[in-house]
């Protein structure tokens, strides 16, 4: 029974699923690596997807386009990592409680606005008239591209904003004072950087990239399920950022083990399976769990991470 | 670009903020009459209906506290838990737990079921023990390993939903009808909570509510129990330092909510739906955590909270049927309570200047 | 913004009127002026808490003054942020290193500056410059290591290369040689007097006479905030400078106990700590308090006591070696345990590791025992059922009157005391029930002049009643005063033990700075 199933064309389709899966929890962990570096735990990124998801949702079912659903989905993660900054960095409140808030506030609102604009309510919905994915390309791409190099351009997309990221914490001005922002914000304040200011800028390029990815993840959707599209992922993205030891591409290629998680439910109900099907859901929350008491040990976080930065004296 | 200060006001006393809080309470609703006002309703009638579905009417004031009561429950948890700052959002998924461990216990006796006396209580420890134990796993994970909370309990709530939706397709679906329901078989008549009002639904289960609030009051405030978690809450270097073990306490603060939200669950299974159903998952735990912050986090602020918002949900739903407004509008103005309360909260305590 | 040009008859910076107060009531700098005139070392002298780090945070734009005004160079300025310093060419070392571990020194020197290449980061000619800049002032420092794997000494190096990198005109210096072993401060001292040569202006803040006596051109006294002198080196020698530093007369050394046939109370034995980044602070420290004696540890900060004590309380675990109350072993054990053998703790950090600043005096007085008797009510003498209010207010009414704490009532925050009243707070509740070992660290920290007094008296006090204390303390007159024998640690070891007859400043200095060991050392 396996065997019928491990053929080349599957193992193919295979990984383009289970990338594609990944891809929306790979931007939010990308995005969280940078807010994290700095010092900011944004536990609200599960919300920011969700407003991502409903934005990029409502603008290509009414408006037809994508890029511009993308865009929302951006902007409104900027906005919602606006709203974050503002809590945990000028009010210095506990950024746990703030990131809930985040989190409800994404929620509510993306629950709002789906039923305010198409008018259901209850949790499980399948509806007509999906957004259009955008096409696949196949550009100078090399023959093996079945798979992998036949994404659509967010999923591209995913794989240069790693290279960006990457360069940008290791390589640019910005990121040195992000990472001293985050280890030693004392001695980044007595060199004039000023640590409110990189903090702010550090959680809104992480909301907004979260955005993204629940844009993406609204368009890329199989199957849609109107207020519960997420499941989770934004916050196995924040897990996967301790997961991959605050390292962009770890933290990157280790969504894609949850991707492949998410897709073992729909791959064993194909092929027939004794495990209930209800169970295999389980597997990303209870891999999730897994993986943190493993590295639970090891982890070193930035130093200065989940403590609000106050200058002594006056 | 003008940059805002924000401090600490220096002398809030615990009046002020009671006075402010309630009268958030009573304002808002007006707000929402404005808002309304604004969507071209006639606000008369939506103050009447909002009045009839709360406490006008015997059967608004009955669905208020019907719907409060889990709420209340799970809310108190929260507060307590919230107190030692450990962050249980994982309320639903150990209400749901709750509600299967009842359920389990149900299926057992289903076809001799024991007299009430014994039936309701017994179900009602199984649901606290449920709670309880599916809170213990990241209660460990947080006291022993350092694990962030939230993460470990949102993931366990999004487990316990695949278990619901598994037990009531399988082992525990009702395989005595003509087709395939997602559903338990109907609870026998000796597990269904006392009703306490006649003509309406108002169960026990409010009493019970209320008086472990008061309960929950004591132990926060009067016991070592309570103590000790507010001052790791507040200072947990200073609590070690101490000699208080933060590890027993974290322990204890998270399972203590677990095993409160479990209750909840129980509370609800037994006294509104009588069955496993899907609808168990309803996002209580959420709602939970919101009404837990409305009431200040505490046990007697949370009767009040709880209240509020089961009177609230009653009260729009009246509303909604007597403009005919679209369920949006309803939540949207529910939304706008909540935060504008906690707006209120969060002015009452601090300042905000120009920088 | 004025255009002249700087007026390089002026004095580098001169400071006058400066007052700065803190919050709780403590006035740090009261009407200073200081000057510093280019190209020279200028010396600033006093006691822990003089003022004299608060003065140069205010330079160096971390603090604003409520009144005064400075000049650089003769031109009026104000400073913000630190980032204002920088730019007038003011480059500060503090005394804990403002290093990011994880980065190489180059990446630290240029943090906050403009890169060549915009954008991204260039790192190749900032490590060019800082190798040549190291070799010009004798620095040397290798700019692609990474600061974690460097000594303390480097470290310091690297933190006057990030000065230099600036091109700072003027260096403050903020206890530099407190992380130095005496050979280095000697190549240090030449150092500086290379970059004096330079034309750099220097303040060298200490506490330490002889350093003042070495180097410095000039020197600035200090004392309780106010300024009392200043005085060419060439005009003073260490006695008139000790006298200006402390004017009243050192307090009476008091009445040393002759305990050698007491019992002992806590034994150390060759105990070992290791330290939050796995580093061994504390290396086979052995000694013995007994009872009624007072046991002093000197040594500057970082060499291990902070270890010793956590290690004491039950808030760390030593790796080997043993600890023993009156005979019962504790290595290891918990906070409860050592509490429930009769130890009292009074930590350095009083509103973070002693008190709850949200609970009331009265619920931080039982932070120790609310979960028995009397606080609490039990059933069946094993279950704890109730807290006892009565109880909670009378011990809180006591320790208010006892204790002199003044605060607006039984239930008042503790986050609303003063430094002094708070302290007495931690201490109404520590001494209370005789406690058989009390460890002590910094208990005058940051109180005002009865506070610190008081405090004294206290412990005298207690030891007087028949309790082993073990006082951990930077201010060596106080240690000095108090103990009744001094433990000299150094770089994690026990260096000396001295005897009443042998305390001095000096003595006590040189075994503090890893120059002498004694044989009567563990």
């Amino acid at each position: 029974m396996m065997a019928m199933v491990l053929d080349a064309a599957s193992i193919s389709e295979l990984i383009a699923a289970i990338i594609s899966l990944s891809v929306p929890m790979a931007f939010a962990a990308l995005g969280e690596v940078i807010s994290e570096r700095a010092g900011v735990i944004n536990l609200g990124t599960e919300g920011v997807m969700l407003v991502g998801a409903i934005s990029a949702f409502y603008v290509s079912f009414f408006f037809g386009s994508n890029l511009v659903g993308v865009l929302l989905g951006a902007a409104g993660g900027a906005l919602l990592g606006l709203v974050m900054a503002f809590i945990s960095i000028s009010l210095k409140q506990d950024q746990i409680l703030s990131g809930l808030g985040i989190y409800f506030l994404g929620v509510g609102l993306s629950g709002f606005l789906y039923e305010a604009s198409f008018g259901q309510v209850g949790s499980t919905i399948r509806i007509t008239g999906l957004p259009q994915l955008p096409i696949p390309i196949l550009s100078q791409i090399p023959v093996i591209g079945d798979s992998i190099f036949s994404q659509d351009i967010m999923e591209y997309l995913a794989f240069v904003t790693l290279i960006l990221v990457i360069i940008v914490v290791g390589r640019t001005t910005f990121g040195l004072n992000i990472r001293a922002v985050g280890e030693n914000p004392s001695a980044a304040d007595t060199l004039g950087v000023s640590v409110t200011k990189i903090r702010y800028a550090a959680v809104i390029i992480g909301a907004t990239l979260a955005g993204i990815g629940g844009a993406y993840l609204a368009l890329s959707s199989h199957a849609f399920q109107a207020e519960n599209i997420t499941a989770g992922r934004g916050f196995i993205a924040v897990a996967m950022v301790y997961f991959g030891k605050w390292r962009p591409a770890r933290a990157f290629f280790g969504t894609f083990l949850f991707g492949a998680a998410y897709l073992l439910g729909a791959f064993f109900q194909v092929v027939g399976s004794i495990i209930p099907y209800y169970f295999l859901l389980m597997v990303p929350y209870v891999l999730t769990l897994v993986v943190l008491v493993g590295i639970a040990r090891g982890a070193r976080p930035p130093s200065a991470l989940g403590v609000p930065y106050k200058r002594e004296g006056g | 670009m003008v940059w805002f200060k924000v401090t600490p006001r220096l002398e809030v006393s615990r009046r002020s903020i009671l006075i402010i809080t309630v009268l958030a309470y009573i304002v808002s609703p007006f707000v929402v009459l404005a808002v309304l006002a604004a969507a071209g309703r006639n606000p008369l009638v939506a103050l009447d209906a909002l009045y009839r579905g709360t406490i006008g009417t015997t059967a608004g004031f009955a669905e208020s506290i019907v719907q409060g009561t889990p709420l209340m429950l799970l809310a108190l948890g929260l507060a307590i838990a919230y107190r030692g700052k450990v962050w249980n959002i994982g309320a639903e998924g150990q209400q749901i737990f709750g509600a299967i461990m009842v359920t389990w216990f149900v299926l057992l006796f289903l076809k001799a079921p024991l007299p009430a006396y014994v039936m309701i209580p017994v179900a009602l420890l199984f649901s606290l023990l449920g709670g309880a134990l599916f809170a213990a796993i990241p209660a460990f994970m947080k006291s022993r390993l350092g694990i962030n909370e939230v993460i470990t309990t949102i993931m366990m709530t999004y487990v316990a939903v695949q278990a619901l939706n598994w037990l009531v397709r399988g082992p525990f679906q009702d395989k005595t009808i003509p087709g395939s329901y997602p559903e338990s078989p109907v609870f026998p008549p000796q597990t269904v909570l006392p009703i306490i009002v006649p003509n309406t639904s108002v169960t026990i289960g409010i009493i019970i509510s209320v008086v472990l609030c008061f309960i929950g009051y004591y132990i926060l405030f009067k016991t070592p129990l309570g103590y000790s978690i507010r001052a790791v809450g507040f200072n947990p270097s200073a609590a070690k330092t101490s000699g208080i073990s933060v590890v027993r306490v974290v322990n204890s603060a998270m399972i203590l909510s677990g095993a409160l939200a479990g209750l909840g669950g129980g509370v609800y299974i037994l006294g509104v739906t009588h069955s496993l159903l899907p609808e168990q998952a309803s996002g209580i735990g959420y709602t939970a955590v919101v009404v837990s912050l409305l009431g200040n986090l505490h046990p007697l602020g949370v009767i009040f909270s709880s209240l509020f918002f089961g009177g609230l949900m009653s009260g729009m739903s009246s509303v909604e049927r007597a403009l005919q407004i679209p369920r949006t509008l309803s939540l949207l103005s529910q939304g706008i309570i909540i935060v504008l309360i906690l707006i209120i909260q969060v002015l009452a305590r601090y300042e905000i200047k120009r920088a | 913004m004025s255009t002249d040009m700087p007026n390089r008859d002026a004095p580098a910076i001169a400071m006058q009127g400066i007052t700065k107060r803190f919050p709780g009531g403590v006035t740090a700098n009261d009407k200073v002026d200081f000057e510093l005139r280019t190209g020279e070392i200028h010396g600033l002298l006093g006691e822990n808490g003089a003022g004299k780090t608060t003065l140069m945070n205010i330079l160096y734009g971390l603090y604003q003054p409520e009144s005064g005004t400075i000049y650089v160079f003769g031109q009026p300025a104000t400073f913000r942020s630190p980032a204002d310093a920088i730019r007038l060419g003011i480059g500060m070392v503090h005394q804990h290193f403002k290093l990011v571990s994880d980065m190489t020194v180059a990446e630290n020197v240029v943090l906050g500056l403009k890169s060549p290449k915009g954008i991204l980061t260039d790192l190749a000619p900032a490590e060019t410059r800082i190798s040549m800049l190291a070799e010009q002032h004798g620095l040397q420092v290798d700019p692609r290591s990474q600061v974690w794997q460097l000594a303390v000494g480097q470290r310091q190096r690297v933190e006057i290369l990030k000065a230099l990198y600036r091109d700072a005109k003027i260096l403050i210096l903020d206890e530099p040689t407190s992380v130095l072993a005496p050979s280095e401060v000697k190549d240090f001292f030449n150092s500086l007097r290379g970059l004096r040569g330079s034309g750099i202006s220097i303040v060298l803040i200490t506490h330490k006479l002889d350093e003042v006596m070495d180097v410095t051109d000039r020197v600035t006294v200090l004392r309780k905030g106010r300024k009392v002198a200043t005085q060419p080196t060439s005009s003073v020698d260490q006695e008139k400078l000790a006298h200006m530093m402390i004017d009243e007369a050192i307090p009476p050394v008091t009445d040393k106990a002759k305990t050698a046939l007491q019992e002992v109370i806590l034994q150390v034995t060759k105990l070992r700590v290791f330290d939050d980044r796995g580093i061994e602070a504390l290396r086979g420290a052995s000694f013995e308090v007994r009872k009624g004696e007072i046991l002093g540890i000197a040594g500057v900060s970082g060499n291990g006591q902070r270890e010793l004590v956590e290690a004491l309380v039950g808030l760390r675990k030593p790796s080997s070696g043993s600890i023993a109350v009156v005979n019962t072993d504790i290595t290891g054990k918990t906070p409860r345990n050592v509490i429930d053998l009769g130890v009292a703790y009074v930590p350095e950090n009083r509103t973070e590791d002693a008190s709850i600043a949200d609970f009331g005096l009265d619920e931080n007085l039982i932070l120790k025992d609310f979960d028995r008797p009397p606080i609490c009510g039990m059933l069946a003498s094993r279950v704890p059922t109730f807290l006892n209010s009565k109880e909670i207010t009378g011990r809180a009414e006591r320790a208010i009157s006892q204790f002199g704490i003044r605060a607006t009532g039984v239930s008042a925050k503790a986050g609303s005391l003063s430094g002094g009243n708070l302290q007495r707070l931690v201490l109404a509740r520590e001494l209370s029930g005789s406690p058989k070992l009390i460890v002590v660290s910094q208990p005058t920290r940051g109180l005002d002049v009865a506070a610190t007094e008081y405090v004294r008296n206290l412990l005298i006090q207690q030891r007087n009643r028949g309790a082993a204390i073990l006082l951990v303390d930077e201010d060596l007159g106080e240690l000095i005063t108090l103990s009744d024998r001094i433990a000299v640690m150094y770089k994690g070891e026990i260096v000396g033990l001295l005897q009443p007859l042998q305390f001095s400043s000096e003595e006590i200095g040189l075994l503090m700075t890893g120059a002498r060991r004694l044989a009567s050392a563990a």
